[in-house]
């Protein structure tokens, strides 16, 4: 009896050890909003703009999300167990559950929200070009598309207005041309070419 | 009983559309078969049952075509249909949990006085008493009904004072847990609590672990790392503890249990259900919990009257559970979710249940009352045939079929989880401890959450 105690107990730590360093390993799926219904019952991680949010008798947070994408008009119901700091237009990342709700789908999450961007920093490349004054030598975030990607360098286009973007190479890897993205960087001048371009800390992939 | 039963669908066919009331019976009674072949499945949990049935609305919706239902109708009568599986599921699944999984004499006093009944030949009396407890519970929690609104909601507002107080309310069950755990048996003395509380610590550092985990069926099947968790630390441990300590299977006597006590009987079902009541509320924890709760409201028993009582905390929470739903609009259970998700619920605020909740105990009463006399039916077919086949290969069958589930629902994480998940529910049997220790695997994780 004493031997099944022993491999009893020396399983389980050993177990638990190893669904410890997996559970840290496992990342949820990424995915965009137009395609939730491939993944009911899944764990995902999704981004969005924020397009309503309130706060449920029962003291949940009910965030409805929209694609990144112009072209969809898909929108997303977040059921968050704990309340987040949200505003309307912020750029989220939710972790959480692809969940049928009366005959819908809606992320549940139990509070799992990043805020990728917060829309009273956002920066549109039209407010830049005309007015890159106020912003040079500071950090700001704008958002794009990927127009063309040259070794480190690329160019974010948005309404016919477009940046230079010197982006890491980690960040390179996740993006390709036309993607939707984030930037968040320093705004500088370049006295050598007489133009603008953005140092950026960071390139996301928004939908 | 029956008087009482035949009133409340008396005041139900008055409430209701002579024709509605019609289709959710019909479909009641076709839950009540389908929990009768589910209960039957060893290791298989009621949500878990409540997910697959969850994940095949969309067919069940095709069949009900032919009856030109409207769409609320339709979703109520497929939300009845799961009620009465579930239901149905709370009589049967004593039956596996009897005859599969007994342990050898040795350790016998460490799991279920099912088993210990088994191994002196008397499996169908665990089986008959199961029956008599969940029937009990059935009546009683029907009387329980609106005091039950009443206390937890306006004008007593207990639900508020709970929520408020959860980490403590699970904080003092734990303490519960430790301080009664039993000192007799192999595991005498200090040792008892002290081996109880390991088994809550490790239980919970796993449900910490395991719980946010993401698991992915390669069917698409809907499920959560819960059903291997549970399935590991409850079914497949006593299944292989089984297997390694091969016990004999005496051949049965088919004796209707004798209630020599009837006061105690009925002692055993009043708190029964009344801490299944409070199961139904507190999230995590589960009816063995409540088992520990009724057994310490009402003193020493012997294995009879806590196999009526665990059977009755189990199916009066099963019950209340959906009562809740409506009361403090929060879903304890994998039906009330499901049924959240299917149906509008409206809050129960005035004196009267709403609508929805009246058409939802048509299968309450419909496969409560038949549950009772099929389970004794089914139990006692089995018991007959029990020592006839090779015990060991049922088992063998059992642990390869819940494996196989396992991985059709959760895929090879959920294997993994299961595995880890039974080494943990063998260390209680083991130790001689009580296995609902294990249950810390949900608890401790709601404690850091309502701290």
């Amino acid at each position: 009896m004493v031997k099944r105690i022993e491999v009893s107990l020396f399983t389980a730590f050993i177990g638990i050890m190893f669904l410890y360093v997996l559970s840290l390993s496992i990342q949820p799926v990424e995915i965009s909003i137009d395609e939730v219904q491939k993944f009911e019952g899944r764990e995902v991680r999704i981004n969005g703009m924020v397009s309503d949010v309130f706060i449920t008798n029962s003291n949940n947070q009910i965030i409805l999300l929209k694609s990144m994408n112009e072209k969809s008009k898909t929108e997303l119901a977040v059921f968050s167990e704990k309340p987040v700091d949200v505003d309307i237009n912020d750029v989220v990342s939710v972790e959480g559950k692809v969940t049928r709700y009366k005959g819908k789908l809606e992320i549940v999450t139990d509070g799992r929200i990043e805020i990728i961007l917060r829309a009273s920093q956002n920066i549109s490349l039209f407010r830049l070009s005309k007015y890159p004054a106020n912003y040079v030598g500071r950090e700001i975030n704008t958002t794009g598309y990927i127009k063309s990607i040259e070794g480190n360098v690329i160019t974010v286009e948005n309404q016919s207005y477009y940046i230079s973007t010197i982006a890491s190479p980690i960040d390179l890897d996740e993006i390709s041309k036309e993607d939707h993205v984030l930037v968040r960087g320093l705004f500088l001048y370049d006295k050598q070419t007489f133009s603008y371009y953005i140092l950026s800390s960071k390139v996301v992939k928004i939908a | 009983m029956i008087s009482k039963h035949f009133h409340i669908t008396f005041y139900l066919v008055r409430w209701l559309k002579l024709h509605e009331f019609f289709v959710i019976v019909f479909f009641s009674l076709l839950g009540l078969i389908v929990g009768c072949v589910t209960g039957l499945i060893p290791g298989l949990h009621v949500n878990t049952i409540s997910l697959i049935l969850f994940s095949s609305v969309g067919q069940i919706a095709l069949l009900l075509r032919p009856l030109s239902l409207s769409d609320s109708l339709m979703m109520t009568t497929i939300s009845s249909f799961i009620v009465s599986v579930a239901i149905a599921h709370t009589f049967v699944n004593i039956i596996p949990a009897t005859f599969l999984g007994a342990p050898d004499e040795e350790t016998a006093l460490s799991v279920l006085p099912a088993h210990k009944l088994l191994l002196e030949g008397k499996g169908y009396e665990a089986v008959a008493l199961s029956a008599l407890g969940s029937f009990g519970a059935i009546i009683f929690s029907t009387a329980l009904i609106f005091p039950f609104k009443f206390v937890l909601s306006r004008p007593l507002d207990l639900y508020s004072i709970l929520n408020n107080n959860m980490f403590w309310i699970l904080l003092a069950i734990v303490i519960l847990m430790i301080a009664t755990e039993r000192r007799g048996g192999r595991c005498a003395g200090i040792r008892a609590p002290l081996y109880a509380l390991s088994v809550i610590i490790l239980s919970g550092v796993f449900g910490i672990i395991v719980l946010d985990m993401p698991v992915d069926s390669p069917v698409s099947l809907s499920s959560t790392v819960l059903f291997p968790a549970l399935a590991g630390l409850f079914g497949m441990s006593t299944q292989i503890h089984s297997l390694i300590s091969e016990p004999v299977i005496k051949e049965q006597d088919i004796e209707e249990p004798k209630i020599f006590n009837k006061k105690s009987t009925t002692l055993s079902i009043v708190t029964g259900a009344s801490a299944g009541a409070l199961v139904s509320v507190i999230p995590g924890v589960t009816s063995a919990i409540g088992t520990i709760i009724a057994m310490t409201t009402r003193g020493k028993t012997d294995e009879r009257q806590t196999i009526v009582t665990l059977s009755a905390v189990n199916t009066a929470c099963a019950f209340l559970v959906i009562i809740a739903l409506f009361v403090i609009l929060k879903a304890r259970s994998g039906v009330t979710i499901v049924i959240s998700s299917l149906i509008h619920i409206e809050e129960w605020s005035r004196i009267s249940p709403p609508i929805q909740l009246i058409y939802l105990l048509i299968p309450i009463v419909v496969a409560g009352s038949l549950s009772y006399p099929l389970t004794c039916f089914i139990g006692r077919k089995i018991a007959k045939h029990i020592n006839r086949i090779s015990y060991r290969t049922i088992i063998k069958i059992t642990i390869v079929m819940l494996s196989l589930l396992v991985f059709v629902f959760t895929g090879f994480i959920g294997l993994i989880v299961l595995s880890v998940a039974t080494s943990i529910g063998l260390i209680p049997i083991f130790l001689g401890v009580r296995r609902s220790n294990c249950m810390s695997v949900l608890i401790v994780p709601l404690m850091l959450h309502f701290l």
